[in-house]
């Protein structure tokens, strides 16, 4: 018994002072790892939508539909473009796009949040040259051609289901709005 | 003086913990895609494996025997939260690249068996000479994986075009080719030392 | 005499040898590669050539390290080896990815574990499956027969997409797209009659193999039940290739009779797993490696009775 009690007490112990140097790190590095998180949000928002077009977001969910957020130019209550998530199955997985638009319908950027598809194949959607081929072009007239979106060498499905999704979901949004 | 040293360097060669002790493999093969990488998991638990070391020496009068494991545990935590959110504030891409594998440190085979094997009999020099060591080897074999691997699988080192026009070998980056590399280099290690001590 | 099974003990000694069970097996391999060439032209010829030579050469600096005789290496097993490799390849692949394919067969897939008899692994499987994870566009490149109108790549039957243009008769001639070796079913099976006729084969693992997937993918393959093609996902693909010459490979199946049936079977299952479900199109080479590997336990529970014993 009174074993019990002294191990009891000295766990207690180093715990108490782990605790409380975590406590001390956790204040020490908060508020920096706060400035990170945001950065790299905005990083990210960033890289689908610049500033010039419109460097506010908000929020606008919609009952069943996907996630989307409305793009305003500074204190303007004009809506200037769409961010939104487009999301489809592609060869081996579903493959999750972040893409910015215009008003007009016009790409300003997408970025691949998840995927799972083969290597070195599929997962070459990621990959600048195959992304930066959608920026600046309409949204409903995306397709796979010479002169359009190249698809990535025997990736034919992963290419396709990429493409489809921004444009399903990019057409039905901008059919859809409502302001 | 002589006795530290030798703590130091069984670390690093004679009984290194990757290629000797076959500990910790699992960060080992999940981490050492590219130097980069390698370096900053290998610093990470240096850092932790001191830390533990130490302290644990330090107090290891106090600790009764039979609750030294979840003491031990919470002291080597304890270091590792200390490192995650170090990284996470202060090295973003480093802590995003190594992912899990920095908090994993926690059950990382080598530094609870140092604690267990070394820090708890011995005293607190010794100690951190054998976490040093040991960290240092540890940190040296995953460079050593990650050289091979970043070379072959991407044609690059530390980031920077090394091969160019070449066909990056994708099986040497993803993980059945760090089982591969990490095979073959203990192969030939055991090669070599075998040598030396014939000759 | 001409009778050789492979079995468990007590043993007749018979005078075949390695070396006369390797170049038989060779031969009947050639018609498979006669057909390939005439369909896809002579970058199959120089696809076949590099990897055999490449595998040969190999083989050969491999003995010398060794410590061994080198002349070992004319008992045909490399050149097996290096055949069945680019057998595995699509006929346009660039000049560097057979010569790689075949030192990776040769060193990691046969003479790490101590060369012919030691290996758990088909060599050449080793190195196509290497070759597969490293250079997957070169390894998908698919090539169409040399008298089709447009001769750049396509998919292979039995990627998703393409399934429904070909007729049976196209793939069981090889009037398609695929790997050198495996396109003209036909071809094939003039090399399996010779096996089957010498004894150097036998068909459980063949035929339950191949049932095994023609009945999964009748079942499974395509939208509600009972609805696939079982014919189909036999001819497409490299099934009758690797069911009949490489899941047969003595060092690398099981012994019993017994034995081979649950190889063959657990080949088919995993094979037809990744056709429907995995990221890959095609997964015989997987399967066979997957089930190389479960070869021990296999055999560990599929022991004969003993010779003589009584049974209790």
């Amino acid at each position: 018994m009174k074993n019990i009690l002294r191990f009891a007490f000295i766990l207690f112990l180093v715990n108490l002072i782990a605790a409380s140097v975590l406590a001390g790190t956790y204040n020490l590095t908060k508020s920096r790892i706060e400035e990170q998180e945001r950065l790299a949000q905005e990083q990210a928002l960033k890289q689908v939508m610049p500033e010039e077009i419109g460097d506010r977001l908000e929020l606008a969910a919609k009952d069943g539909a996907a996630k989307y957020w409305k793009v305003f130019k500074q204190d303007s209550a004009q809506v200037r473009g769409y961010v939104f998530i487009a999301k489809r199955y592609g060869y081996s997985s579903v493959i999750e796009t972040m893409v910015g638009m215009k008003k007009d319908g016009t790409i300003t950027g997408i970025k691949v949040l998840s995927q799972n598809e083969t290597p070195g194949l599929g997962a070459k959607i990621t990959e600048p040259y195959f992304i930066k081929q959608f920026v600046n072009r309409d949204i409903n007239a995306l397709e796979l051609s010479k002169n359009n979106i190249h698809a990535i060498t025997g990736a034919t499905i992963s290419s396709r289901a990429i493409l489809g999704s921004i444009k399903f979901s990019g057409t039905e949004m901008l059919n859809n709005k409502n302001e | 003086m002589k006795k530290l040293f030798k703590e130091f360097f069984k670390g690093i060669g004679s009984e290194n913990p990757t290629f000797r002790l076959i500990l910790g493999l699992c960060p080992t093969l999940a981490v050492s895609t590219s130097v980069i990488n390698g370096i900053g998991m290998g610093a990470a638990a240096t850092f932790v494996l001191i830390g533990s070391n130490m302290i644990i020496s330090l107090v290891r009068r106090f600790i009764p025997d039979e609750i030294r494991i979840p003491c031990f545990i919470v002291i080597i935590a304890t270091f590792v939260t200390i490192v995650e959110l170090t990284m996470k504030a202060y090295a973003p891409e480093l802590s995003k690249a190594l992912g899990i594998f920095v908090p994993l440190i926690v059950v990382n085979c080598i530094v609870l068996g140092r604690a267990e094997a070394f820090a708890c009999k011995q005293g607190v020099l010794a100690s951190i000479m054998d976490a040093l060591g040991m960290g240092l080897g540890f940190t040296l074999a995953l460079v050593l994986i990650s050289v091979v691997r970043e070379l072959l699988g991407s044609g690059t080192l530390a980031g920077f075009l090394i091969i160019k026009n070449f066909e990056p070998v994708l099986y040497i980056a993803l993980a059945p080719g760090a089982l591969l590399v990490i095979g073959l280099l203990i192969g030939g290690i055991n090669y070599i030392s075998r040598k030396g001590r014939a000759a | 005499m001409n009778k050789f099974t492979v079995s468990p003990s007590p043993h007749i000694k018979s005078d075949n040898t390695t070396k006369k069970i390797m170049w038989a097996v060779v031969l009947s391999l050639m018609p498979s590669g006669v057909a390939g060439i005439y369909i896809f032209g002579l970058s199959s010829l120089n696809v076949i050539v590099l990897s055999i030579l490449s595998c040969f050469f190999t083989e050969a600096v491999f003995l010398k390290l060794r410590n061994k005789d080198a002349k070992t290496v004319l008992d045909g097993s490399a050149i097996l080896t290096g055949l069945l490799l680019a057998y595995n390849l699509p006929p346009g692949v660039p000049f560097w990815i057979p010569v790689v394919g075949g030192a990776v067969s040769i060193v990691l897939g046969k003479q790490l574990f101590g060369g012919l008899g030691q290996n758990i692994f088909n060599p050449a499987l080793v190195g196509r499956a290497f070759l597969q994870i490293s250079w997957p566009v070169y390894l998908t490149a698919w090539k169409n027969p040399k008298w089709w109108p447009d001769a750049v790549s396509t998919a292979t039957p039995l990627a998703k997409e393409g399934s429904s243009h070909f007729s049976y008769m196209d793939l069981f001639l090889g009037n398609r797209s695929g790997c050198i070796g495996e396109v003209c079913v036909a071809a094939l099976l003039i090399g399996v009659l010779f096996l089957l006729v010498t004894k150097i084969i036998s068909l459980e693992i063949p035929l339950s193999f191949i049932g095994t997937v023609g009945i999964i993918s009748w079942i499974f393959g395509k939208q509600g039940f009972f609805k696939g093609d079982f014919l189909f996902s036999v001819l497409a693909g490299g099934l009758i290739l690797g069911a009949f010459f490489m899941a047969t490979d003595y060092v690398t199946s099981p012994l019993t009779k017994k034995g081979k049936i649950i190889f063959g079977i657990g080949c088919g299952i995993i094979t037809a797993i990744i056709r429907l479900r995995g990221s890959y199109p095609e997964g015989v080479c997987y399967s066979i490696l997957f089930m190389n590997a479960a070869v021990p336990i296999i055999d560990r529970f599929t022991k004969v009775r003993k010779y003589g014993l009584v049974k209790k």
